[in-house]
């Protein structure tokens, strides 16, 4: 008998263990009478507030390109980019026979260009008169140092920054003889030295010019001040070349001076707290590398969300920004930074971080046809603190050209509301208590 | 009590009982009835002993050979020193049709129940017993609803699961020779959880709520002799109210990143409250051997006044009527042991939906075969039943049902002394 109670219990054990795998079903049918608990709502209705401010200063002598070129924008104004940079040499090596045959300064295209390339360019360089340094050792978008106004020498042009490697601009000019026979004649004969002849060199765009703003490359390969001469006697009677070139040095040596001409509304903002609401704007709010506007985003009335219903929750927040009035002269970046801003609009957090990463404002090109070019990056994480905050900040977003003071590039953004895409806030809002 | 402290095995039996209470609070797999989805889950189908082929049918019936559970007063039917030992499982296999998507099958199964009883002294005897009293078990999935405000839609599902059981202490008394009185007390416990999801393309909502019940139900039964053929019992089951908490955790994506939204415990949610119950049944005995039984059963929901999401809780009637036929229980073959069963069962049902009640109507048949020493045997039965029906949003359920128990007794306190 004891045995048979112990083959029960081995029995119960086999059955509870056989079946204690579960088998959830995970099937359809019946799925129509339970009525969710969940809603899901979609809306886009919530004040999307843009408005355009500008940078005082950007760090400019953070840069990797010359800046060159002049252009007036529909929107923005004249726009001019002006690089002053210095020269220096690698060696002070030159045979004390060499005779100078021609001298070329040979400035290396780096492919940026903004707006028109086929139209004539000027470029007027000028030597610059004062010591190339300034407090802090940061040179800034605005900054400038005085320069001689006689031009050394002036050239037209028409870019060709994607097509040819360089512009070479023939600088034969008594200047030069006497700086060339200076480093041949051993008076210069270190940097220094050759900072007091020569302090640096500034790229002027004509006056007048409405072409392009060009990048040139700081690489002292393919843009230099280049000398060519012979040293009489030699066999082949061989032309050698000296140059002169942009070297990285531990003090600033090179930054590019980015302004603009406005007029209207734009005026206004002459310091970096002042906003030009795009509401006051003809509905348009811009965003500007170099010169330094970027745009303000507020979301007004977001906390009224709370008023659908206390026991919901956002599960997504879009922001779309339609830009317009771009083309292939004056290219769309295809992505912007985005950063939140204090009520003085400075940054406070660089970088939003979301489950993709550091959040950029991507361009979504779509069916360029169909006009449905849009900006469009996820806000949730920051929508959901504004909803919850108990005291509120007054914080906004911006977003502002990546590259931010290397190029001129802009996005102008359109708020007001045309066809199916266009600047909205996109949240989708789940209410699962409605009790 | 003495007893107990005596028997090292009832000792043995209760912590396997306890010990079975802790698996059972989490294997959850005993239904897969889409109706479960309503208050406490559907009713559970375990059962012990050979009641499962019988329809259910047994408040008349006697605990004397094997455990029944109908009725408290059935305990006092067990002879004196007897032992009764009784372990079930169950696999239901549904299969679900409504107005548009195919037939869908769904299997489950389980351990489904553990009893014992035995004799205090020559006029009381006890029982205890781990039975699930409710299942749930539903999976809805691929549920689309349009995103107010948009074009889209999100797929949502809600998943439950969970059950839940009773441990109960029964007592039968034997007022007289033809007069047994019992009670009982049951303590209803258990978790139901229900999982929703809902997920658009890029983000999704997922809310996990645990719900613990608990709460205990008191009941009284009487069993006459009136004939030597004909057996009346009666039975009521108090009303009672289980407590409630619940455990939620809400959480979701946010830019495209996991986030929790809320996560709160033992959250008070509303009390569930179980209906009185009354029930009544009449037994026939043809010959030792051959009997029916009819049993009728009531439970006063409409009292309870509770809704659910969709439906409302409604009386709820049951008949049943199950038969049992042995050739010749003291016959000296084998075959003549063996006990065929069978049974009807319709239950009005107490959920309303939509004004349609989800009605059941069940029926069985099973075998009891001998094992071993006399009396012990392995009872199978096969129930097949329809639920609901195809109409408006319901589903109609066709259940089959396979339980097998193993019913032995033992005459144990004479034993040990020969031990």
């Amino acid at each position: 008998m004891k045995n048979i109670f112990l083959y029960i219990l081995l029995l119960g054990l086999i059955i509870s263990c056989s079946l204690e795998e579960e088998n959830r079903p995970t099937l359809e049918v019946g799925s129509d009478f339970i009525e969710s608990n969940i809603r899901v709502i979609s809306i886009d209705s919530f004040q999307v507030e843009l408005s355009t401010f500008k940078f005082d200063s950007i760090n400019s002598s953070d840069t990797n390109r010359l800046l060159v070129g002049r252009y007036e924008d529909e929107h923005l104004g004249t726009v001019e980019s002006t690089p002053y940079f210095q020269l220096r040499a690698r060696d002070f090596d030159i045979d004390n026979d060499a005779e100078l045959d021609s001298v070329a300064l040979i400035l290396g295209y780096d492919n940026y260009f903004y707006n028109d390339t086929t139209l004539v360019n000027r470029i007027d360089v000028h030597r610059i008169t004062e010591r190339f340094q300034i407090d802090d050792n940061i040179f800034y978008n605005t900054s400038s140092l005085s320069y001689d106004p006689e031009v050394l020498i002036s050239r037209l042009y028409t870019p060709r920054p994607i097509e040819e490697d360089s512009l070479h601009i023939s600088f034969s000019t008594p200047f030069t003889q006497n700086l060339f026979e200076a480093l041949r004649d051993g008076d210069i004969d270190d940097n220094d030295e050759l900072q007091q002849q020569l302090r640096g060199l500034v790229l002027k765009a004509g006056d007048t010019d409405n072409g392009s703003v060009i990048g040139f490359s700081l690489n002292q390969d393919v843009t230099h001040l280049r000398f060519y001469y012979k040293i009489p006697g030699e066999l082949d009677d061989q032309t050698e070349s000296y140059d002169l070139s942009i070297i990285a040095n531990e003090l600033p040596y090179v930054f590019n001076n980015i302004r603009s001409e406005v007029s209207g509304n734009l005026t206004t903002l002459d310091d970096q707290e002042i906003n030009l609401l795009a509401s006051e704007n003809d509905g348009i709010s811009y965003v500007q590398a170099g010169v330094g506007y970027a745009t303000r985003i507020r979301f007004p009335s977001i906390r009224k969300i709370e008023e659908l219903s206390p026991g919901g929750t956002i599960l997504n927040a879009t922001l779309q920004l339609k830009p317009v009035d771009f083309s292939g002269i004056l290219p769309l970046t295809d992505s912007l930074n985005v950063s939140i801003i204090n009520a003085d609009n400075v940054i406070t957090e660089p970088v939003i971080f979301s489950g993709l990463g550091a959040t950029l404002a991507g361009l979504d090109e779509g069916d360029p046809e169909f006009n449905e070019t849009i900006y469009q990056f996820p806000v949730g994480s920051y929508i959901d603190t504004k909803i919850g905050e108990t005291n509120i900040v007054d914080d906004a977003l911006v977003i502002f050209q990546r590259e931010f003071n290397t190029n001129v590039d802009r996005s102008i953004i359109d708020t007001r509301t045309t066809g199916n895409l266009y600047t909205k806030l996109i949240i989708t809002y789940a209410i699962y208590d409605e009790e | 009590m003495l007893f107990m402290m005596k028997n090292s095995r009832i000792v043995f039996m209760l912590l396997l009982i306890s010990s079975t209470v802790y698996t059972h609070g989490q294997s959850n797999g005993l239904t897969g009835s889409p109706y479960s989805l309503f208050g406490l889950g559907v009713q559970s189908n375990s059962s012990v002993g050979r009641f499962s082929s019988m329809a259910r049918t047994g408040i008349a019936l006697s605990s004397g050979t094997q455990i029944n559970l109908s009725n408290p007063a059935s305990f006092a039917g067990i002879e004196q020193k007897r032992f009764l030992f009784d372990i079930g499982g169950l696999t239901e296999i549904n299969s679900l049709s409504d107005r548009q998507t195919d037939d869908e099958r769904r299997v489950t199964g389980n351990f489904s129940s553990l009893a014992i009883a035995f004799s205090i002294n020559s006029k009381s005897n006890l029982g205890i017993s781990l039975i699930p009293e409710t299942n749930v078990g539903y999976a809805l999935t691929g549920i689309e609803t349009p995103v107010e405000g948009s074009t889209e839609t999100f797929v949502g599902s809600v998943i439950g699961s969970g059950a839940l059981n009773t441990v109960a202490v029964d007592y039968g008394y034997r007022l007289s020779k033809n007069i047994h009185i019992g009670a009982k007390a049951t303590y209803l416990f258990g978790k139901i959880t229900e999982n929703e999801n809902v997920s658009t393309q890029l983000d999704a909502l997922n809310i996990s709520e645990e719900n613990f019940y608990s709460g205990i139900k008191l009941g009284l039964g009487i069993q006459t002799q009136i004939t030597p053929k004909i057996r009346l019992g009666i039975i009521t089951e108090l009303p009672s109210t289980l407590g409630a908490t619940q455990d939620r955790n809400v959480s979701r994506t946010l830019d495209s990143s996991p986030n929790a939204v809320e996560i709160e415990n033992g959250i008070d949610i509303n009390d569930f409250k179980l209906p009185l119950q009354i029930g009544s049944g009449l037994n026939y005995t043809f010959r030792e051997g051959f009997n029916i039984s009819f049993d009728y059963r009531k439970y006063f929901w409409n009292a309870t006044d509770q809704s659910d999401n969709v439906g409302e809780f409604i009386d709820q009637d049951i008949i049943s009527l199950g038969g049992e036929f042995t050739t010749n229980p003291r016959g000296l073959r084998y075959w003549e042991h063996i006990s065929f069963r069978g049974g009807i069962n319709y239950d009005t049902g107490y959920l309303k939906v939509e004004n349609t009640t989800i009605d059941r109507l069940s029926a069985s048949i099973g075998i009891g075969i001998p094992v071993g020493k006399k009396g012990n045997q392995i009872n199978f039965s096969y129930t097949r039943a329809l639920r609901g029906e195809v109409e408006n949003i319901l589903v109609q359920e066709n259940q089959n049902l396979f339980n097998i128990n193993l019913s032995f007794k033992d005459i144990w306190f004479v034993q040990r002394k020969f031990n």
